[in-house]
């Protein structure tokens, strides 16, 4: 049944024309494109449905319910934000690719079955990857097929889960389903692969490789759509799994110490990007309908705020061609706007009063009292701290203040800022108003983010960290910018090649070589030279002879084997 | 910022200290609404303020202790 507009149909076609057209005309098209789509999802009539007959399967391309739609409409505001940031950009390659991306994003939210959810899920890594290679120089091209790796083995597992849920008699329908429970058969494949487009903790690789390394505008895009689909998933197919909660807390707390070492602000902007995903991970596995709220609500921020500081890097790495905290600092003078937008991304993932990440962490962070995770809320109370830290404070300090780089700069072209000033506009908004945020979550909000307790607490929090970190710095105990590379546990496959050939070619393992040749190789040798010796008759003799000694010497043991016993 | 401004602190450091001074005097004047499963803690006049900076304060020490085990030099991953 079809009613109204596919909303992934815009897509495709703006992706097609903008391949082929130029100019103007592809300008127009691009920024069309998620208009169109948006003017689509807004018309349809909850509960909508798309299906579509398929090698004797019945596809439900689209299945419009509350969350569904949520992540619907923030991935076209993130889609339409991320076009008009890049409608600078010339590379086609990029541009067409973002628009797919963006659609297929918007395919697996709707998707109605699991196999619709698959193909969206790939679709989403293949697209995502051509956005990385567009920059076409030799690190994305060598991180691009690291992230598609990745992305590939996420697809397969999530296949091989459907397969054997399937197999195993589970509905392929995703309104039948309900939550998944990780100990039937095939589910921890699923959730291995949401897992791993998530970012937890040891599949976090990919993205602290692959955003710091995609061009200005990829990133944007990259940043918004991969990880905040994987959320989607979880919030859909296992809320209330308990594993969940360990997993999130983790997230929320190793990156935060990386973030601190690490020059690349657009790295550091990626570790924060798994912190914020642990917010919403622990939510989702909490499961009250609060903390649910908070996950959720908490993604939609997240994709506003993190692509505003994505973008004002973006914009720094455009005007000066280095995101690298050594080579930047007092940008402010030849960047006021950037860098006041930059501020107010700073201020919403810190989650300053009055700023969109105040409404919605917190809900986790009360839901995690509510239901007595004392611990949870002392961790997370942290990693809060920590985000002041690395996103409030480092990443605007190190590119715009510090010391004058006198590094040559101006504002970004004005697509840029104007991308810039829709997301800082929508971060303060949403930050005044939360309440027409919370109407458009799963579950009715009874929660008030303004009470003065709540708004003294955070206050407080704030500002002694902030204090905390102008007094390390003013002490120099503060660690300084240094250009190194920081391993993290990507070491283990980008340097495991060597280990695999140290392991086969270690000095016991050389030693055991040198053994065995001699014992296998060379003693024999020697055996045969000295029996070739001996001349022919007596070769046979003892030929006819060795088999009865050995026999004897067998007998023998065997005897004093019994004997001992 | 490769290397730490140790100079005197600017206006906006006094700010901050202000600001900081008065959110701490406010546990001595406004009753908070403490949360039952951490009332003991939360309720301690100052939790937030120490908390937030301590918290910093750990934050950086151990970073620093990641940076010691897991600095490399630069293009490790191209030898």
């Amino acid at each position: 049944m079809i009613e109204g507009l596919y909303p992934v149909l815009p897509f495709i076609v703006g992706a097609i024309l903008c391949s082929i057209l130029r100019g103007i005309p592809r300008k127009i098209i691009a920024l069309a494109t998620p208009v169109v789509g948006l003017l689509g999802l807004l018309g349809l009539p909850d509960g909508a449905s798309f299906t579509i007959s398929f090698l004797g399967f019945e596809l439900i391309l689209a299945q419009v319910d509350r969350l569904s739609f949520l992540f619907a409409l923030l991935f076209h505001i993130a889609g339409l934000i991320g076009v008009i940031y890049a409608l600078h950009v010339k590379n086609r390659l990029e541009i067409g690719s973002a628009l797919l991306y963006v659609g297929s994003a918007i395919g697996t939210v709707l998707a109605g079955d699991l196999v619709t959810l698959f193909v969206g899920w790939e679709l989403l890594a293949l697209t995502s990857a051509f956005i990385v290679w567009s920059r076409n120089d030799d690190r994305s091209r060598a991180t691009g097929s690291r992230y598609l790796i990745f992305q590939v083995l996420s697809g397969l597992s999530l296949l091989v889960g459907i397969l054997i849920h399937h197999q195993a008699g589970g509905s392929l329908t995703i309104a039948e389903l309900g939550v998944l429970d990780l100990s039937s058969p095939g589910v921890p494949w699923i959730f291995l692969a949401f897992g791993i487009k998530a970012g937890f903790p040891l599949l976090h690789t990919w993205i602290i490789d692959t955003y710091p390394a995609a061009s200005a505008t990829g990133t944007v895009f990259l940043s918004a759509f991969t990880t905040k689909t994987a959320v989607y998933a979880l919030a859909r197919f296992f809320p209330g799994t308990e594993e969940l909660i360990l997993i999130g807390a983790a997230m929320t707390i190793f990156p935060i110490f990386y973030a601190v070492i690490e020059n690349d602000l657009r790295k550091v902007l990626s570790y924060s990007m798994i912190n914020q995903i642990g917010f919403m991970v622990v939510g989702i596995g909490i499961g009250t309908e609060l903390a649910i709220n908070g996950a959720i609500s908490h993604a939609f921020n997240d994709v506003l705020f993190k692509g505003l500081l994505f973008m004002s890097m973006g914009a720094v790495l455009h005007v000066t061609g280095t995101t690298r905290g050594t080579d930047l600092g007092g940008l402010w003078k030849k960047m006021p706007i950037t860098t006041v937008l930059c501020l107010v991304g700073a201020a919403s993932i810190s989650a300053v009063p009055l700023f969109s990440g105040f409404v919605s962490k917190s809900m986790v962070m009360a839901a995690a009292l509510q239901e007595g995770h004392s611990w949870l809320w002392f961790l997370l109370l942290f990693a809060s701290a920590g985000v002041l830290e690395h996103a409030g404070i480092k990443i605007p300090y190190f590119a715009f203040f510090a010391h004058d780089s006198k590094l040559e700069a101006k504002e970004p072209p004005i697509n840029m800022l104007l991308a810039m000033t829709i997301g800082a506009a929508l971060c303060i908004f949403i930050g005044c108003r939360p309440d027409l945020l919370y109407n458009l979550l799963p579950y009715a909000v009874d929660y008030l983010p303004y009470t003065t307790t709540h708004v003294l607490t955070q206050m407080q929090l704030l500002l002694f960290a902030s204090l905390s970190v102008v007094v390390l710095m003013k002490s120099g105990i503060y660690p300084p910018e240094l250009v190194r590379e920081n391993l993290d546990f990507d070491v283990v496959y980008r340097k495991g090649g060597r280990i695999l050939g140290w392991i086969v070619n270690n000095p016991i393992a050389q030693g055991m070589t040198a053994l065995s040749q001699t014992v296998l190789d060379q003693i024999p040798a020697k055996i045969r030279q000295l029996v070739q010796k001996i001349p022919s008759s007596t070769t046979v003799q003892w030929q006819m002879i060795l088999p009865g000694l050995m026999l004897l010497l067998a007998l023998l043991v065997f005897l004093l084997a019994n004997l001992f016993q | 910022m490769s290397d730490p401004d140790h100079s005197s602190p600017s206006r906006i450091h006094w700010w901050l200290v202000i600001a900081c001074a008065i959110v701490f005097a406010a546990d001595f004047f406004y009753h908070r609404h403490l949360e039952p499963a951490v009332e003991q803690v939360e309720g301690i006049p100052g939790f937030y303020p120490i908390y937030g900076f301590l918290g910093i304060v750990l934050l950086v020490m151990l970073s620093r202790g990641l940076r010691a085990a897991v600095s490399r030099k630069e293009g490790y991953y191209d030898d």
